[in-house]
């Protein structure tokens, strides 16, 4: 897959998958996207490909600074 | 009053034996874990990769030593996050850099803040950094602790790239590069920032990095060349400024 394919399946998710509560970000990782999501009931509510591209989602909690 | 009990890294409670977990009150006191990493001497001149901050903060990392581009005159910046320098735009030019950080007892200044890239909560960033001038020159050495001297030449990130750091709270650790392109919100105590186009890092065995990592310099695992700059995280995931951004930002290069 070409990366500007996945850029482009990004920049479609952001919009659409986006405004999914619980959705904190999006990601390119190896011929894939990748969606950051609060927690585990969000994960069920995104879908496993999105436009032909395979979908890995990733549980991150609220992403936050790293100070002390 | 609490109890401060003081421990080189934080865990997991899941990954203590019940005799190395910290009862929450002991006689009745409350106790309050704090993560030191490994104590040693207050020695200058230090390495990055340890403790530093504003007096505003926490603590955090002193990512790595740069100098303007083109300047000969010595002068020499630490580079690190804008919420371990600057407070999250809350600090002024001029301010105290502490060494270590306050969490850490820090009260001595090692370096006066410079500049940093303000954090825009109504629109999107590329970078969570800033610079600090270094009070006397020669007090902070080039390399970082354990991984030694850096190449001053970037790497370009790469999926599966294996990367290593040095911070404050989880020392020295190594992982791998998971994202290229991350676009995520991150929650500071004065709101939720957009940032675009990050590098996500996930830890090879343990967390890459932890609350008070922020700044460490990110490097490539085989030629110690510079890739990013640690500034956020959630579960598993940590997330890193790419260097080039950092570095154009401020004219500076790596020391």
């Amino acid at each position: 897959m070409e990366r500007k394919d996945l850029i482009t399946a990004k920049a479609a998710a952001k919009q659409e998958l986006g405004r999914i509560p619980g959705v904190e970000g999006f990601g390119i990782g190896d011929a894939s996207l990748r969606v950051y999501v609060h927690d585990a009931a969000v994960e069920r509510l995104v879908p496993s490909e999105f436009h032909g591209v395979p979908v890995h989602c990733v549980v991150t909690g609220s992403v936050s600074p790293l100070s002390g | 009053m609490a109890l401060r009990v003081y421990v080189k890294t934080k865990l997991p409670r899941a990954r203590l034996t019940p005799s190395e977990r910290i009862p929450p009150r002991i006689n009745g006191t409350p106790t309050d874990v704090i993560a030191t990493g490994t104590i040693e001497a207050l020695v200058r001149p230090t390495p990055c990769g340890i403790s530093c901050g504003h007096p505003g903060i926490t603590a955090g990392t002193m990512g790595c030593l740069v100098r303007r581009t083109g300047d000969e005159d010595g002068r020499r910046f630490i580079l690190s996050a804008n919420h371990v320098l600057a407070n999250s735009n809350d600090a002024a030019a001029g301010d105290p850099i502490l060494e270590p950080g306050p969490e850490d007892g820090g009260t001595s200044p090692i370096a006066r803040l410079t500049d940093f890239q303000p954090i825009d909560f109504d629109g999107p960033n590329r970078i969570d950094a800033a610079i600090a001038e270094v009070i006397v020159p020669g007090d902070v050495l080039p390399e970082i602790a354990v991984i030694g001297p850096v190449q001053p030449s970037p790497s370009m990130p790469a999926v599966h790239q294996r990367v290593r750091k040095h911070g404050r709270t989880t020392l020295h650790t190594g992982g791998v590069v998971v994202d290229l392109a991350a676009d995520i919100r991150v929650h500071y105590t004065a709101g939720v920032a957009e940032f675009e186009g990050q590098i996500g890092i996930e830890g090879g065995d343990g967390a890459f990095a932890l609350g008070g990592d922020s700044g460490s310099l990110v490097v490539d695992a085989e030629s110690s060349r510079p890739v990013a700059l640690v500034f956020a995280g959630g579960i598993g995931t940590v997330f890193a400024n790419p260097i080039d951004d950092v570095l154009a930002r401020f004219t500076v290069e790596i020391v």
